[in-house]
């Protein structure tokens, strides 16, 4: 055992000494940065000016702003638009966008409901080169039989993730 | 065991950076502007069936449909339709909304002050449910039957009946 010992030892002197002899050494670094995805929501999405008639009916703003209804008529279309956002992150990284189910807008004491949010893109939504992303959201708004007047208002959340 | 809650500490500290890089959410506002136009309706002109001469005998009616025909039945001795008109109607209110017309009663009576006539099976130009045109307007007429009895006492016999309408 000690014999073995001996010799391993001067095995890895012989070894080191002809790398020493013959190399210039190195150093290879990699630095690893992490970018956060951020979204930001250029416009509202606007329904316009309704009336409403006597029996439910909804007005549905598409993702790219075009419009449709039934039971109700659109008496101003002037400020109609999908929701426009905006997106910043790790070039070329894919990412998935999380819109609501349904939210609910008050004019203070009457409630309408507003559904089937969508948006715009592929399936698989990926940054380009710069890193940057865009995509429109569109919903249906839910108009009441007899919906009474007034502005009515709220809000709702979309999230963004890398994945 | 007095290591583990630093090491706890120092894994939430590494979560939470990467979480925050990971997603990131914003809020948008969501609005709309209901307006209201009123259904409004307005009288053109009033029902008239013209002047009649009963049967002595017979009860009769005079039908006067939505478009202006008029029909005589029954035990009517003569009829002159000199002014004879169904009752004309304009509505306005949301463009191409749909709306319904309905009568206060089916059966109304005149009255020349002593005797009465009824007025019995009105019937709308287009029915009972229509739609508004594009401009939000539209025009109904509306035609009854006026039922005169035997021996029905002359004079002038006049009343009123009332067209409702509303959204549906």
């Amino acid at each position: 055992m000690q014999k073995l010992k001996f010799l391993f030892a001067i095995g890895l002197l012989a070894l080191s000494a002809n790398a020493a002899a013959q190399s210039a050494s190195s150093t290879v670094t990699v630095e690893v940065e992490s970018r956060a995805i951020t979204l930001t929501n250029n416009t509202g999405l606007n329904f316009g000016t309704i009336l409403p008639y006597g029996s439910a009916g909804y007005v549905f703003v598409a993702n790219n702003g075009t419009y449709s209804t039934s039971n109700a008529y659109i008496s101003n279309a002037t400020g109609i638009t999908a929701s426009t956002w905006s997106v910043q992150g790790i070039p070329g990284a894919p990412y998935a966008v999380t819109l609501p189910t349904s939210v609910v807008i008050s004019n203070g004491t009457e409630t309408m409901t507003v559904s089937n949010f969508n948006r715009s893109g592929a399936v698989q939504l990926y940054l380009d080169a710069a890193g940057g992303g865009a995509f429109g959201v569109g919903a249906r708004l839910n108009v009441g039989a007899n919906q009474p007047a007034g502005t009515y208002a709220g809000s709702f959340n979309v999230t963004v993730s890398y994945n | 065991m007095s290591r583990r809650p630093i090491f706890r500490l120092l894994a939430l500290a590494l979560l939470l950076p990467a979480s925050t890089a990971f997603a990131d959410t914003a809020s948008t506002s969501a609005t709309v502007r209901i307006e209201r136009y009123a259904l409004q309706l307005t009288k053109v002109r009033d029902i008239d069936f013209g002047s009649a001469t009963p049967s002595v005998l017979q009860n009769g009616y005079i039908t006067l449909s939505p478009t202006g025909l008029h029909q005589v039945n029954g035990g009517i001795a003569a009829y002159d339709p000199t002014g004879a008109q169904p009752a004309q109607y304009t509505v306005s209110g949301v463009p191409s909304a749909p709306f319904a017309v309905m009568f206060s009663a089916p059966t109304i009576y005149l009255s020349n002050g002593t005797q009465t006539l009824m007025i019995s099976d009105f019937v709308i130009e287009n029915g009972p449910t229509q739609v508004l045109g594009l401009d939000g307007t539209a025009q109904f007429r509306v035609g009854a039957n006026l039922y005169v009895g035997a021996a029905q006492m002359p004079g002038t016999y006049t009343g009123t009946f009332s067209v409702t309408v509303a959204y549906n």
